[in-house]
């Protein structure tokens, strides 16, 4: 029925379709799993492997995509101003740089020089860790309505926590901790999402009509 | 022209109902492509659950009425038909909108 006709339901189940096929979560459960691994071990491979994903991964995503869903699915573009706005992230990435590099001082001043900075290191690190990392898929949740956001972003926080409290690692081994963990659950329910969605939705064994209205209308 | 009326009450609102856009699968179609930028065939087939023909068919009018329109692009060589909302379409499903509330709020205020 028309009064009953809700454009932000249809709009929240169209963006829920996009994100339905697990790729997003298996793209970022491999890079978690990179990064941490590389944390873990030799921090020196960090920054060139976050090149690497910044520069491949969205080429690799659309790849993926073009191969497995859009034939299934169909292809959408969203609205522009759901698109994330590039400035807003650097920005958001300088003012998180600042607060963590303030809070050093914060801490010194606080707590003493040597102390300071141990707490700083074992847990503010990646307690503040978590709280970035968890930024992204919650802003997923909060724009599109992926509920499975706000699951990875209390992931993320919870893990930036409880992980150097509990004494598992600190510092950066405990932020490769984090990634480990959340890149584990990231992959195995992109992975059983990707099946689900291959099963689904098989691709349409009709074709657009090759001689319809839109061939007389280019 | 005289106004139609029923009880006293105005029903001129139902009398201007779009009917291009008052069918239920058009509907649809019209309220996909209004909240996102553009979608291809398959998306809107998926989406509505209409066949490939029923499809085409009601894009076909959507088209006719300047509703809609297909934009033809090529992907890898590969040519997608993407279809999006005119100004004029989204300014006729904003009005159909508008004037069915009214038509409801009319009809349960008695």
């Amino acid at each position: 029925m028309p009064q009953n006709l809700d454009l932000k339901e249809i709009e929240r189940r169209v963006h829920q379709s996009v994100f339905q096929d697990g790729l997003m979560e298996i793209m970022m459960g491999c890079f978690l799993l990179v990064v941490g691994a590389s944390l873990a071990m030799d921090m020196k491979w960090v920054p060139l492997i976050s090149l690497l994903v910044i520069f491949l991964g969205n080429p690799l995503l659309e790849r993926a995509k073009k191969r497995y869903i859009y034939p299934r699915i169909g292809y959408v573009k969203l609205r522009p101003e759901k698109e994330a706005d590039p400035k807003g992230i650097a920005v958001a990435a300088i003012v998180f740089v600042v607060i963590l590099l303030g809070s050093i001082g914060i801490f010194n001043l606080t707590m003493g020089k040597d102390r300071g900075w141990a707490f700083w290191f074992k847990y503010f690190l990646p307690g503040s860790t978590g709280f970035m990392l968890a930024i992204g898929p919650f802003w997923l949740g909060e724009t599109y309505g992926v509920r499975r956001g706000y699951v990875f972003a209390v992931l993320f926080l919870l893990s930036g926590i409880v992980i150097p409290v509990l004494g598992i690692a600190s510092g950066y081994e405990a932020i490769g901790f984090e990634c480990l963990l959340v890149g584990v659950i990231s992959l195995i329910s992109g992975v059983i999402m990707f099946t689900r969605f291959l099963r689904k939705y098989p691709i349409p064994a009709e074709g657009p009509p090759s001689k319809g209205a839109f061939d007389d209308n280019p | 022209m005289t106004t139609p009326k029923a009880g006293g009450r105005d029903l001129l609102p139902i009398a201007n109902i779009d009917r291009i856009i008052h069918e239920p699968a058009r509907l649809m179609i019209l309220a996909l492509l209004y909240v996102v930028e553009s979608g291809d065939f398959t998306f809107l087939m998926r989406q509505t659950g209409l066949t490939w023909g029923n499809l085409s068919s009601h894009m076909s009018k959507l088209e006719a009425a300047g509703y809609i329109e297909v934009e033809k692009e090529f992907v890898d060589k590969k040519p997608r038909t993407m279809l999006r909302l005119t100004d004029e379409g989204r300014a006729a499903f904003q009005e159909y909108v508008q004037s069915m509330k009214q038509v409801f709020d009319d009809l349960t205020d008695n």
